[in-house]
């Protein structure tokens, strides 16, 4: 590919990635498809016609330009389209409500009681240095439970592993109390899961 | 300006109208099929109208895949991608094929022939005896 095709092309791309930006997967994904379908078939229609480059890159530069409005458009229209879909979604899930209020207290209560305990360790001179680093961690997990509960609906993948992680830290770090750990542990990472299946990942969007 | 922006369109067009663009893709579509391609990609059609047309110029992107888009919203399109395997053996990206439905055709003949419509419309019923 020639310098001028390629540095079209490329505008044309880049120009599609803004205009997608925020777009629910598919739909992105489908309109990006269709532009590199189009950019590849009309390089090559032109090279089988033997039209110079230059002439195929100015008419892949104007085409972009041209269309520009109807894409800013478009994107506008979808961008409505996917918010709709997105409140439907939130009106769907509001039986998830209640356990994640429940989720996300335990989990502020946690980071509370990790901030407290490194506090009083680090105020108290008779308390070993260990125990305020032991307490920090119990709120660093605190926070990523808590991280994790609120993102699970937008990033899936990230909001559970989030959550697992900060509840099996908290587990081991109170081992000795694991009839009460696990149990908690087991709903939080279950209150992120379904907050996540509610957007229809792992098959759809996992976006909301 | 996302909120008013796509309001604009609605207010201009008249319900079940079509704009000369996808009339033009229609027409196009539907010699393509009586010259036995059943189903369209973009570049197809748009090297297609520029063919018919005449013009110097291929559709602009953004132009065509909107009113691609809203045509197959409207029911007068319908799509599917391509199989992957295909693309692949051909070393080109996937093409989204688009054939013209039932609801499609229909437009487009209530869209080509007005007068003729409004003829038989003005037009008295057979007489009764």
């Amino acid at each position: 590919m020639s310098t001028p095709l390629g540095l079209t092309t490329g505008i044309a791309r880049s120009w599609a990635a803004v205009y997608t930006l925020g777009l629910s997967g598919d739909l992105r994904d489908a309109r990006r498809g269709e532009l590199d379908s189009d950019l590849w078939e009309q390089q090559q229609s032109a090279s089988l016609r033997r039209d110079p480059d230059i002439g195929t890159a100015a008419e892949i530069l104007l085409r972009t330009l041209l269309g520009m409005i109807s894409d800013i458009t478009w994107r506008a229209q979808a961008g409505l389209s996917t918010r709709a879909e997105r409140s439907t979604n939130v009106t769907e899930s509001w039986y998830m409500r209640g356990p994640l209020a429940v989720g996300v207290v335990v989990a502020i209560l946690t980071v509370l009681a990790g901030i407290g305990a490194a506090a009083d360790a680090l105020i108290d001179p008779d308390t070993a240095d260990g125990d305020a680093a032991f307490a920090a961690v119990f709120a660093v997990a605190g926070v990523a439970v808590l991280f994790g509960l609120l993102t699970s609906r937008r990033n899936p993948v990230l909001g559970i592993g989030l959550v697992a992680a900060g509840v099996i830290t908290a587990s081991f770090m109170f081992y000795w109390a694991w009839m009460i750990g696990v149990p908690i542990a087991v709903e939080l990472v279950a209150i992120a899961f379904f907050r996540a299946r509610s957007t229809g990942w792992p098959g759809g969007t996992g976006t909301a | 300006m996302g909120r008013y922006l796509p309001i604009m369109p609605d207010m201009r067009r008249k319900p079940n109208s079509l704009l000369p663009i996808e009339l033009s893709i229609l027409e196009t579509a539907i010699e393509l099929r009586v010259r036995g391609a059943p189903s369209f990609y973009g570049f197809m059609i748009a090297s297609e109208i520029k063919e018919r047309q005449d013009s110097r110029l291929l559709t602009a992107h953004g132009t065509l895949y909107k009113a691609l888009d809203r045509l197959e919203k409207a029911g007068l399109l319908e799509s599917q991608w391509e199989d992957p395997i295909i693309a692949a053996q051909q070393n080109r990206p996937r093409r989204r094929f688009y054939t013209v439905t039932a609801a499609g055709e229909a437009a487009l003949a209530k869209a080509s022939h007005p007068e003729q419509k409004r003829v038989l419309r003005s037009e008295p019923g057979p007489a009764t005896p």
